[in-house]
């Protein structure tokens, strides 16, 4: 498997739960929306560790550098999880407005995060390691825990 | 070390670069419905309707795209424009005048004014399509990237059959068909240029802003490589002074199926909101079918121009209201304020949809005066209001980042581990 493709379908997948959680919100159902937005950030922070602790540290093996895209990406990392917060904080006021405001710009931070990850950085990875490497890699990252 | 707010932000050129192509865009975009009440502009080659189309292409579209692109470049294509902010300044000052020029010189025609439109427009289109065009080259392509290359080329070409109209307007005598000339220059500008940007931008945005199933990938691949060469083989055929319809068609119907493709996609969205941008993208694709129907039956060019007038604009306003909102939040929060205003504060979910319905409401009237002569000047009411608010938007999306810049508390980015 490459590792775009693993990678890929966990942002899709994340992406999927989102929009059940703001279908939710936008139905005032906050007992829904709290169900998936839990599922949402679980699986967001999941991956965000895989990549932290497995995919950054070997991409940056390739490139020699821990300062380049993936100093930018644990930085946006911390952007969504800064957004993550306030998102809670505003199902657990049931405050609507506030929510799927905070929704479309986790949307737009999420998906310009996730456009420079797998055009770039996914994409570089699948090129220069070979098959077994890879392997390794996504095994890897499915022994990661939150 | 980490150590400040600006590492994403490096990324991204400085708010004023883009919102500065936006507001003068909108102005534009108010020019243009203050010119829709001027007399002739049943005739497509009177002074009037080529200054009108003119600064709706140049001074509204071109505005946008290189504002957009300034931003999105290295956000789509991992590109990073170096110098972005005294480039895109000449390159915002060289569209301006030229635009200006250019519109001056329809009802005056004099060859001071062809010629300085030649040199403000020929700096600024040239000097973006090609630094953009080059950067873009060098990375791993999408089917975004690419199709904003051929969108970029296309622009290229029709700035370049621009320039040899102009001179040919100036008096210098060439060995090729002005009306030829004149067809390729439209075609490369409606079709290559304007519909191909927005394909491309659809590739990138209805699966990410909406959460929809992707276009497919072979048919994302090669659209906007078969749309740009069918324009260049239509080209080449003109210089032997051929002129095959069925290839301007077959564009025009190739670009239809995409529209139906996005509208397909929108209405398989995850995202249960029906946010007014949903609304203005489905706007722009069932205008452009409407244009197609009316290209297909001959239904007169005003009426074609209209529609696809709305095929653009729906795009940019769904655009705009993405952009500028996230832009304003985006930039603030990344700098630590708490105070960043979000996306609904900058833009009100309320306030787009009025300007939705402006904007339809001014489609709505330009059609009914086929039948009615005086809907023509509602639509044109219609249509110039939909900017102002646009431009209001815009202007205040700004306002409210310098107020929260100069008073909003400030996180100390510094603290993070």
């Amino acid at each position: 498997m490459h590792i775009s493709q693993y990678l890929t379908k966990e942002h899709r997948d994340c992406d999927d739960i989102f929009a059940k959680a703001e279908a939710a919100a936008a139905k005032g159902d906050f007992k829904l929306t709290k169900e998936e937005f839990l599922k949402f950030a679980d699986e967001t922070l999941l991956h965000f560790k895989k990549e932290e602790e497995q995919f950054f540290p070997a991409f940056e093996e390739i490139t020699g550098s821990s300062e380049g895209p993936t100093m930018v990406m644990r930085y946006e990392h911390d952007q969504v999880r800064g957004l993550l917060g306030k998102m809670a904080q505003a199902i657990e006021s049931e405050d609507k407005d506030a929510y799927l405001s905070l929704a479309e710009s986790m949307m737009i931070l999420l998906q310009q995060h996730n456009m420079k990850e797998e055009q770039m950085l996914y994409a570089m990875a699948d090129r220069v390691l070979n098959p077994q490497k890879k392997e390794e890699l996504i095994s890897k990252m499915e022994e990661v825990k939150l | 070390m980490f150590n400040n707010s600006g590492l994403s932000l490096e990324q991204a050129p400085p708010i004023k670069v883009v919102l500065r192509f936006f507001l003068t865009g909108s102005l534009f975009g108010i020019a243009a419905g203050l010119m829709m009440f001027l007399p002739n502009l049943n005739s497509i080659t009177s002074p009037q309707a080529l200054a009108l189309t003119h600064t709706l292409t140049l001074g509204v579209m071109a505005s946008f795209m290189f504002g957009a692109l300034f931003q999105m470049l290295p956000v789509l294509a991992g590109v990073h424009i170096k110098m972005a902010e005294k480039f895109s300044l000449r390159v915002h000052y060289g569209l301006i005048l030229g635009t200006i020029f250019l519109i001056i010189s329809f009802f005056k025609p004099l060859k001071i004014y062809y010629i300085l439109a030649f040199l403000f427009l020929g700096f600024s289109i040239f000097a973006t399509a090609i630094a953009m065009a080059v950067q873009l080259f060098k990375i791993e392509q999408s089917n975004s990237s690419r199709g904003m290359l051929f969108a970029l080329l296309s622009l290229f070409f029709t700035a370049f059959l621009g320039f040899l109209m102009l001179a040919a307007r100036g008096g210098a005598a060439f060995d090729f068909n002005y009306l030829y000339l004149k067809t390729a220059h439209f075609s490369f500008g409606l079709f290559g240029w304007i519909a191909l940007l927005i394909i491309s931008v659809s590739f990138q945005v209805i699966e990410m802003f909406y959460v929809t199933p992707p276009y497919p990938k072979k048919y994302a691949k090669y659209l906007p490589f078969t749309v740009f060469y069918l324009l260049l083989l239509n080209l080449i055929l003109y210089t032997f002074n051929a002129n095959l319809k069925l290839i301007q068609m077959l564009v025009i119907f190739l670009i239809a199926i995409h529209t139906v493709f996005t509208l397909s996609r929108l209405k398989q969205k995850k995202r249960a909101n029906t946010d007014a941008t949903v609304m203005f993208w489905t706007l722009a694709m069932v205008s452009y079918i409407l244009f197609f129907v009316s290209y297909i039956l001959n239904a007169g060019a005003v009426l074609s121009a209209v529609f696809f007038l709305f095929f653009a604009l729906g795009v940019l306003f769904a655009m705009v209201y993405k952009i500028v909102p996230f832009l304003v939040w985006f930039h603030l929060n990344a700098q630590g304020y708490f105070d960043a205003p979000m996306m609904h504060e900058v833009a009100p979910p309320k306030y787009a949809k009025i300007n939705y319905y402006m904007l339809f409401g001014a489609l709505v009237s330009f059609l009914v005066s086929n039948i009615i002569d005086f809907f023509w000047i509602a639509g044109a009411v219609l249509f110039t209001l939909s900017f102002m608010m646009l431009f209001f938007i815009i202007y205040s999306g700004w306002h409210k980042y310098l107020y929260v810049l100069k008073n909003g508390k400030k996180f100390d980015l510094n603290f993070r581990g």
